[in-house]
């Protein structure tokens, strides 16, 4: 079983998970998927729907979100894409005040100094990859 | 018909924003809902949550279901006690 928190949180952190990695799993499970995470369903209704057994659909969902933490553990594309919109949108944010004329030189390089951090923590991390 | 309330993912990829629809419990996935009642952005911090809590409270009087999500949110925002 996974260690994320169920419901809510679960649904919307499993569909970002699925947006990314969704691919790699079969049709089945991303079916499945699509019906709980997206059209927010319940799994006797996604059993329902398919015309399965709810412990198949269980079962199924279970594999599936072990699947796509597994993934996420080794690949961190999802962590990856936040790290690099916060460093970005911090960035874009520095550099507007800047251009607005508020303390120019000390807000681009904060921006310069947020990017090369960046930079560097990309290539250190590149190999071996740690989760 | 049975008549539910809950989440529909909508928006980006990779960017998560749901409306908080009326729908009919047998029509998943084809689009079609009844009435949008709101919606949830689960990605701003805090979490944004907009629901028009007199069309909920209606649509509860007439036997809509919330889902188990769905009835966090309407919590939340206080269109329902525990």
């Amino acid at each position: 079983m996974s260690e994320r928190g169920s419901g809510l949180e679960r649904r919307v952190d499993y569909g970002v998970l699925t947006s990314f990695y969704g691919s790699l799993l079969t049709a089945r499970q991303q079916a499945m998927l699509g019906l709980y995470c997206d059209e927010d369903l319940g799994l006797a209704e996604i059993a329902k729907h398919l015309g399965v057994t709810r412990q198949c659909v269980n079962d199924t969902l279970n594999r599936a979100f072990e699947r796509l933490d597994q993934l996420e553990e080794g690949l961190g594309l999802v962590r990856r894409f936040a790290s690099q919109q916060e460093a970005i949108t911090t960035c874009r944010c520095l550099i507007e005040q800047a251009m607005a004329g508020e303390n120019v030189s000390d807000n681009l390089s904060r921006a310069s100094r947020l990017l090369n951090d960046y930079l560097q923590e990309e290539e250190t991390e590149a190999w071996p990859l740690k989760a | 018909m049975a008549v539910k309330i809950r989440l529909k993912r909508m928006g980006m990829k990779k960017k998560p924003f749901y409306r908080v629809v009326v729908a009919d419990e047998r029509t998943p996935r084809d689009g079609r809902f009844i009435e949008e009642i709101g919606t949830y952005d689960p990605m701003t911090n805090p979490a944004q949550i907009k629901i028009d809590a007199e069309k909920a409270a209606n649509w509860m009087k007439n036997g809509a279901q919330p889902t188990d999500t769905v009835r966090v949110l309407l919590k939340k925002v206080g269109a329902i006690q525990e």
